[in-house]
């Protein structure tokens, strides 16, 4: 099913509250600004700082 | 007779709303203070939906919603609105609100908010606060009742909502499964 557009309009990092974006293979959400990656499992999203993993430049 | 059993842990979701989007910076950690980790957070959303506010805490007003990461006793929403109250009162200036926060849970089939202000439909929960069923699960959405507030009745709000209540489940069910490991 996916994570849906609507959704990922009203959500942003719980870290930064900036914008999210959905990866190329919409199996997590990026946050630009911190460089951190929230993985969405069964079509949920761990928007949790403690559980992000960092992406690298 | 119905033997009384413990209810389910709830999902604690709060709403703030503030003129001064700054302040929200500072406000973020007295919130996880009393709930705990954040694990969902909205963009900011138009609070346009009354001007009830605008001569206390001027306009125009925007709003975020949080969810937080543990699961709290329903029996607490008092001692939580209580304590939001109180976060509400470090940021007066001049005798006038500058941040508004709504507390309130979320169960598999329900909404409800605490609010200090009576009415009809609302039940005293203790401590000068009471209970507002704002809306219901039904057929796989939240639903709106006849007195919920225009601003939970828009899509943003109950879209969030019903992602809030996803993840809940999902934590739930962790959480039970877990009870279940530790007292088999």
């Amino acid at each position: 099913m996916g994570i849906s557009k609507e959704l990922l309009e009203i959500l942003v990092c719980p870290k930064c509250k900036n914008e999210i974006r959905l990866t190329e293979q919409e199996d997590g959400l990026i946050c630009d600004h911190c460089r951190l990656l929230y993985e969405i499992k069964d079509d949920i999203p761990i928007m949790l700082v403690e559980e992000a993993k960092p992406v690298n430049p | 007779m119905s033997v009384p059993k413990p209810p389910d842990p709830a999902k604690l979701v709060m709403s703030v709303f503030m003129k001064e989007k700054p302040l929200f910076e500072p406000l973020f950690p007295l919130l996880e203070t009393i709930g705990g980790p954040v694990d969902l957070v909205s963009r900011w959303l138009d609070f346009d939906f009354t001007s009830y506010y605008h001569k206390e805490m001027g306009h125009p007003l925007f709003r975020r919603i949080l969810a937080f990461k543990p699961l709290v006793n329903q029996a607490d929403l008092a001692d939580i609105k209580q304590a939001t109250n109180d976060v509400e009162q470090r940021f007066v200036r001049d005798n006038q609100r500058r941040i508004n926060i709504d507390p309130g849970y979320l169960l598999p089939s329900r909404f409800v908010l605490a609010t200090g202000k009576d009415y009809a439909h609302r039940i005293y929960i203790g401590k000068h606060i009471y209970a507002d069923l704002t809306l219901m699960y039904i057929h796989k959405q939240f639903v709106p009742l006849d007195w919920t507030y225009p601003d939970y009745r828009s899509t943003d709000i109950l879209r969030f909502l019903e992602q809030v209540r996803d993840k809940y489940q999902l934590d739930l069910k962790a959480q039970k499964a877990q009870t279940k490991r530790n007292h088999p």
